[in-house]
């Protein structure tokens, strides 16, 4: 045999042993592990063995107190001045034109020159608990856990149009093609339950977000850090369910057929890659188990349905927060819950903030609660946070789009409302002020990215330190911006 | 170190083993051979460079400015030991040790810097420059006492991997060779025909007729697109929130006729970048601009056009300069660039060379709601589509030339008609005996039969409105949908309703319609599909959504009883749009629809003087409101259709043209970057650090893509080789083939890359020359299974000691099931086509598009043709690394994840290409006929004996358990055995080797 030839024979196995006879076991056991081969050895077995795999759980920057996130995000944009802000000034001056000196040279999305006029709110305040928070009566369930949520009075965005700006709250940036918020985390911890995706999205309301899915897309990031959409209809997560007439028998034969050829090239040709396939091959035989299970409700009580509110079989939010319980119940890093039909131009009058308004509120507002209350119960709420808010507020002025006499508001980028509760962060905090009309912040502004950076902080990630190279850069979630807002964090 | 020493014995054992020739070790250099670029630039990027570079450099020290350096007094040449620079990375002085807050210096790392310094301090020929902004080389041919390999890349290569340790794997087999060439070239693996051909061609140049005839292939050009189509952000949608269709498939069709003309580089790219502006430019050269017409575009109401205009700019610019550079220019949008010699101005200097593109406005931004600028369209004719056109239009002459006699000819309806025109339709309300929905709405009837929907609004409903006819032969029903300030006539929040269906029975006995005619209709629906059945489509009205309107319906003949059942649903695709306040009524009329058309018939009616204007629009009247007048109509309206489809049907492109100048283009530079923010002016032009644009002519589109391609630019060969090499390889031979800058990777072999690069230009920037040269070479036909040695030492092949393994993209996957299960439909360009995908993928708020999936053999069309839209891109490709065309994309990621395996496994697509490679399976007569044929119509390779086991044992398991549950096995197959056989083939396309290209 030429040397040549013997090159080619050489297997794995003989190097090995080989190399073994010559440097002795410990010295061989260390060489094998190293993680810069790209892969480990087993010496049993002597074949590669997969890598960590890219949604393996990693270790945050320091100790954070959250584990997970329930972002519920109302897009659309809630009008913070019928819910979060009273204002006793702009219901004074309720009809009258506003004051040219907050709107010159302001760019709206629809309200256009002439006066436009300063609009009150039709809705009652009421004040809740030890915090003092004012909410609106159109929100009662939320009065019950004032104490349990804080309130940021004071964000701004910089963005006025839907998509841009769903944009902007999502990933740091208007235009699509960055990672999303959920991307940055299982990107930066990973998950902790493998069998399932570690960031997941659900969808109720009158249609999809707006900016798409790029909202919760990876951007540049690898695709596996996408948000996964668990649907109401159909199959919960694309191509879960085995194709009709392959039962789950069939289906454990043909996996394990292809585990076994798998086996074979990888023998062959000796590419870490194979296993790491085979790997994946079962992990998703598993997720056809324990996705079902997840989405399998029988087992919870009727007190905690009633509580939530559920409509079974429906796409509502309320099956969604029982289900964003249910996810980070399982170790799910992210779930992200999109609730669209909130944007109360008053252009007609199912889309005022009299009629819609209070609709809107009426779908979401028990089962927010009773998924803080849920999550409390069962001691997750301390390492999960909640977050409510849409991608921007609503103007104080009277919108009158073509002359019609619907109270509604137009988009506003530079004052509006978010809550957040759980993870650590906290409770019964009133953050940030807006003038007596709510038209500007006044006090403590607090930006997208500061709002990031916050979350992030809670979950033990330093915001600048998550990075990812790309077109010749380290980009991150918080852009060039972002601080932690020190007062929410405990 | 422990560790160090260890590698070092294994690679001695390894080379005692292999190659004993190779174990002499590189001598180490002698000291005063530090070279400036090459020892001391990396470690000032590894360890310096994230404070100190740049203009905002801690302490002011930019070590990128090499000049400034020498300048700053840090340096005494020849003298480390005085030397501040040294002494500060030693930490003496009593000052902090650099580099601050992180790890002391290495000591070979000091070492290498102070003897740089001992030796003078000197800089290399290029100045420090980055090699990226050198002009390229022909270095000279490494000479090597190794004989292997067949053209000048195995030289550069050999190089390499003879200075790690590594030696070249032997040639691949035949049939692995076949495959890897025919994804490379085609994207496509061999049929197992085409496979034996090839295997059987016992020519010494089998190998080189192949790549000629793959080269030539139709399919190569489509293998070249689905790269292309990445850079150029090709998509049939706008993007952003409305995520509108549009029309650019001929672009895309250019691009694979251009590659398969072998169009030379410089022309390819100059007719992209601004085609509309060479002299006389034919269509092609039109459709070619379609490139920087495929930046997004944001409809959504309120949003400042301006600021999206600034945008699709900048969009054009970071494109132009990732896919011709390499290069990250993006960055310097908001402030100079922190890393590579680029400055703020240099982005607007390019800025305004895009800056001057035309556009028509539609809407006004300060008066209403949405302002969108609108760049050139165009109307694609080729020679046949006019000849249809001219075919149709004559078809339509001679009919209006009938219409008049067929009047004539039914002298007595028509006279009969145009008294009734004159009147107005009388129509009563028969009384309301009962109203039901099925999806639990309530309703109230008001004292004018008005009725009012109230509770539940379901997400689809069907009505059921009982009612006591009058007396007579009822010709037709109306509908009215009336609308008072705040009560809508439709239920949905935007007051829209889509009616879906209307059916009435009388006396219980179903009475069909045979037209139906609406005040107004929504764009897009077709009212007609309520005389047809066809649930498809019907009745909306958006934008008049707060107007009162009327739908009348009349039956086929006339029709008399007691009782009618009037039936209204509502099941679009759109929920809750249900019709909240309508009124029924029933008309004895002869011309129900004339109610429609009331004001104007009556007038023209009663005309006394018919001159021919009013004589024609009567005449239209008549055909459009009378059962002789519809049938007659009828083919009227095909005809009048026909020519529209056919002038409508004229394919558009998207094209780009610049408004006409004299003088020079500038831009402002923008204050970080932000539209409200323009500062001073600059003049067009390109970045400073690269060469400049010979010809003195005043820059533009056309001069900046002329500059591009001249051949000067160091970056742009490189650029493209580099792309090229990474289809073969998997890995450029830059990795960062989207940075071509200090913070890219450098190239793994840059003699090579430049090699590439010079004599791409020097053939006249010959594509399939430079994809021949790789695939003839002997590196490329290295077999890729590892040795044990060469895994150790090269883990991820970098030094090509082994041919390439890596998971093909998307397309390719799809592509290849498509092939392996003779599915593929081999048609090359058109409009984009719609296969199988899940319901509920396309949802996107204000805009009724729906995923119409195809049905016939459209289904099975190559990845690069399935419709792209932004916002819900092909799930199946997303799984694997597909892009979502927003922006440029130079590089995918390759994942491998749980979600692949799900959509492999159960993605309808490939369940439908399983069952058909299973049907040829089974046609084999014998099972190991079928299994044979199956596993090499996958892999391309024969299964061995061990394989051809697992294979026959999973078919037995298959076999028995439908066998046992022959319900199951109906739901999948025809019978027991084609449902095992489709298991079968479901295996065997989840391979991991028949998704890779090995």
């Amino acid at each position: 045999m030429t040397e040549q030839e013997l090159l080619q024979h050489i297997t794995r196995r003989t190097l090995f042993k080989k190399v073994g006879y010559g440097l002795g076991n410990v010295a061989l056991a260390s060489l094998m592990a190293d993680p810069a081969l790209g892969f480990f050895v087993d010496q049993q077995k002597k074949k590669p063995t997969p890598k960590p795999g890219p949604l393996s759980p990693k270790a945050p920057h320091f100790k954070g107190k959250a584990k997970s996130v329930i972002y519920l995000f109302m897009a659309g944009a809630p009008s913070q001045l019928d819910l979060f802000e009273p204002k006793p000034i702009l219901n004074k001056f309720d009809g009258d034109v506003c004051p040219e000196e907050y709107i010159k040279g302001e760019r709206f999305a629809f309200i256009r020159g002439g006066k436009p006029k300063l609009l009150g709110s039709p809705h009652a305040y009421k004040q809740y608990g030890q915090s003092g928070h004012q909410i609106s009566a159109l929100l009662p369930h939320l009065g019950t856990i004032a104490d349990d949520i804080s309130i940021i009075h004071s964000m701004k965005t910089e963005q006025f149009n839907h998509a841009p700006a769903q944009l902007f709250m999502n990933t740091g940036f208007q235009i699509p093609g960055r990672p999303s918020f959920g991307s940055w985390l299982t990107y930066g911890l990973g998950t902790e339950n493998t069998d399932l995706p570690g960031f997941v999205v659900l969808l109720s309301g009158i249609s999809n977000p707006d900016g798409g899915k790029s909202c919760y897309g990876s951007g540049f990031l690898p695709s596996v850090y996408q948000g996964v959409e668990f649907r109401s209809q159909g199959e919960p997560v694309l191509f879960v369910d085995n194709p009709d007439g392959v039962s789950s028998e069939v289906r454990r034969d043909s996996l394990d057929a292809i585990r076994d050829l798998n086996t074979m090239r990888s023998k062959e040709v000796l590419d870490p890659e194979i296993e790491t396939r085979i790997a994946q091959y079962e992990l998703a035989y598993r997720m056809q188990t324990s996705v079902p299970d997840l989405m399998d409700i029988s087992k919870e009580s009727e007190a905690t349905k009633e509580m939530y509110g559920i409509e079974p079989g429906k796409k509502s939010f309320a099956n969604n927060c029982l289900l964003a319980r249910r996810l980070v119940e399982r170790g799910v890093r992210c779930v992200q819950l999109y609730h669209r039909g909130w944007d109360h131009h008053g252009d007609s009058e199912a889309n005022d903030i009299k009629h819609g308004l209070p609709e809107m509120c009426r779908q979401i507002d028990k089962a927010a609660v009773a998924l803080i209350t849920d999550l409390k119960q069962r001691g997750l709420l301390d390492e999960t946070i909640v977050v409510w808010g849409g991608e921007f507020g609503r103007t104080p002025i009277n919108e009158q789009r073509n002359g019609v006499n619907f109270p509604g508001r137009d988009h506003h980028p530079k004052a509006y409302t978010m809550w957040v509760a759980g993870g650590g962060i906290k409770p019964g905090v009133s953050y940030g002020k807006t003038d007596d009309i709510g038209y500007n912040v006044v006090e403590n502004p607090v930006t997208v990215h500061d709002l990031n950076a916050t979350l992030l902080h809670q979950l033990g990630i330093e915001h600048t330190k998550l990075t990812y190279h790309y077109q010749g850069r380290d980009f991150r979630l918080t852009d060039v911006f972002g601080e932690p807002i020190k007062d929410l964090i405990s | 170190m422990r560790f160090s020493s260890l590698w070092f014995g294994v690679g001695l054992l390894g080379l005692g083993l292999a190659v004993p020739a190779y174990q002499q070790t590189k001598p180490a250099p002698p000291l005063n051979w530090v070279s400036y670029s090459k020892d001391v630039v990396p470690i000032f990027k590894a360890a310096c460079n994230s404070c100190h570079a740049g203009k905002n450099a801690a302490a002011g020290l930019d070590l990128t400015d090499v000049a400034a350096l020498m300048k700053s007094g840090l340096i005494k040449a020849g003298d480390p030991e005085k030397s501040v620079f040294v002494r500060r990375i030693k930490g003496l002085d009593g000052l902090p040790q650099m580099p601050k807050g992180f790890k002391p210096l290495e000591p070979e790392k000091l070492a290498l810097i102070e003897n740089w310094i001992k030796y003078g301090a000197k800089i290399d020929q290029n100045g420090g420059k980055h090699w990226a902004y050198i002009a390229p080389v022909k270095a000279a041919i490494p000479k090597s006492p190794v004989v292997w390999g067949r053209n000048e890349i195995d030289a550069f290569v050999l190089e390499k991997m003879l200075g790690h340790k590594l030696k070249p794997s032997p040639e691949a087999s035949k049939e692995v060779l076949a495959r890897r060439l025919y994804l490379d070239l085609t994207g496509l693996p061999p049929t197992v025909a085409e496979l034996d051909a090839y295997l059987n061609d016992p020519a010494p140049n089998a190998y080189e007729k192949l790549v000629d005839q793959l080269l030539a292939s139709p399919h190569y050009g489509e293998r070249q697109t689905r790269m292309w189509l990445d850079l150029a952000r090709y998509a049939d949608t706008n993007g952003y929130e409305a995520d509108i269709t549009r029309t650019a498939y001929l672009y895309r069709d250019w691009v694979i006729n251009a590659f398969n003309k072998n169009m030379p580089y410089d022309q390819f790219s100059i007719e992209q970048m601004a085609g509309d502006m060479l002299p006389n430019p034919t269509p092609d050269q039109l459709v070619a601009t379609g490139f920087h017409r495929n930046s997004m575009f944001n409809q959504e109401g309120g949003v400042d056009p301006a600021e999206s205009f600034y945008n699709t700019v900048i969009d054009r610019v970071t494109t132009t300069s990732s896919t011709w550079l390499g290069s990250t220019l993006q960055c310097a949008r908001c402030h100079d660039h922190k890393f590579d010699p680029f400055s703020q101005k240099d982005f607007f200097k390019l800025f305004a060379v895009f800056s001057n593109v035309s556009y028509r406005k539609e809407g006004d931004y300060k008066t209403t709601f949405s302002e969108h600028w609108i760049e050139p369209v165009l109307k694609v004719s080729t020679p046949d589509a006019m000849n249809a056109i001219a075919e149709a239009k004559a078809k339509l002459a001679s009919m209006e030339e009938r219409k008049k006699a067929f009047a004539a000819e039914n002298a007595r309806d028509f006279a009969k008609w145009k008294i009734e025109a004159g009147l107005t339709v009388q129509f009563v309300e028969p009384k309301v005996e009962s109203v039901k929905s099925a999806g639990g709405a309530t309703f109230t009837v008001g004292t004018t039969n008005l009725i009012e929907a109230s509770g539940t609004n379901p997400d689809t409903d069907e009505y059921q409105v009982a009612l006591d006819l009058p007396e007579g032969d009822i010709n037709g029903i109306r509908i009215e949908v009336p609308t008072d300030p705040g009560k809508p006539g439709g239920r949905s929040s935007s007051q829209n309703f889509v009616l879906t269906n209307v059916g009435l029975t009388v006396d219980g006995v179903k009475v069909a319609f045979n037209a139906a005619q609406a005040d107004f209709v929504q764009d897009g629906y077709d009212i007609k599909k309520l005389v047809s059945g066809d649930r498809s489509s019907g009745w909306a009205i958006y934008p008049q959504n707060t107007m009162n309107h009327r739908l009348v319906l009349q039956t086929a003949k006339p029709v008399s009883g007691k009782k009618a059942m009037v039936t209204l649903g509502f099941h679009s695709v759109w929920a809750g749009h249900n019709i909240g306040r309508f009124r029924v009524s029933v008309t004895t009329s002869d011309y129900p629809l004339l109610d429609i058309v009331r004001d104007n018939a009556q007038k023209l009616a009663t005309q006394p003087v018919f001159n021919e204007d009013f004589d024609n629009q009567l005449h239209n009247l008549y055909l459009s409101t009378s059962v002789k007048g519809l049938e007659f109509g009828v083919d009227l309206e095909a005809a009048k259709r026909e020519v529209a489809m056919r002038e409508t049907g004229l394919p558009t492109a998207l094209v780009m043209a610049d408004k006409p100048t004299t003088g020079k283009l500038t831009a402002p530079v923008h204050h970080r970057g932000e539209f409200l923010s323009p500062g001073e002016l600059v003049d067009a032009g390109t970045p400073d650090v690269l060469p400049k644009s010979e010809t003195g002519n005043n820059m533009n589109r056309l001069e900046l893509a002329k500059w591009l391609v001249n051949g000067k630019n160091p970056l742009t060969a490189r650029v493209e080789v580099n792309r090229i090499w990474e289809q073969y390889f998997g890995r450029g031979i830059v990795e960062t083939m989207d940075d071509f800058g200090t913070q890219g990777s450098a190239p793994v072999n840059q003699k090579l890359l430049d090699y590439l690069a010079v004599r791409f230009v020097e053939k006249k920037w010959d594509i399939k020359a430079i994809h021949r040269m790789i695939v003839t070479s002997a590196t490329y036909r290295q077999s890729s299974n590892a040795s044990a040695t060469a895994l150790n030492i090269d883990p991820t092949n970098l030094y090509l000691a082994r041919g390439p393994r890596f998971r093909m993209e998307a397309e390719m996957i799809r592509d290849t099931a498509l092939q392996a299960s003779s599915l593929l439909n081999p048609e090359i360009g058109g409009p984009s086509v719609m296969p199988f995908q899940p319901k509920g993928i396309w949802d996107s708020p204000y805009s009724g598009e729906q995923w119409m999936e195809a049905k016939d053999k459209g289904r099975y069309r190559r990845g690069i043709y399935v419709f792209a839209k932004r916002t819900a891109m092909y799930p199946s490709f997303m799984s694997f690394d597909g892009t979502t065309r927003e922006t440029c994309t130079v590089r995918r990621i390759r994942t491998n994840s749980p979600l692949q395996a799900l959509a492999l496994l159960n993605d309808n697509a490939y369940l439908e290409a399983a069952k058909a490679l299973g049907a040829k399976m089974m046609q084999r007569g014998s099972l190991e006929q079928g299994l044979v044929y199956g596993f090499r119509a996958t892999t391309s390779r024969k299964p061995s004996h061990d394989e051809l086991a697992v294979l026959a044992k999973a078919y037995a398991q298959f076999r028995q358990k439908y066998f046992a549950h022959p319900d199951e096995a109906k739901k999948l197959g025809k019978d027991e055995r084609d449902a095992a056989w489709t298991m079968v083939g479901n295996v065997l396309l989840n391979l991991d080797e028949t998704i890779t290209k090995g």
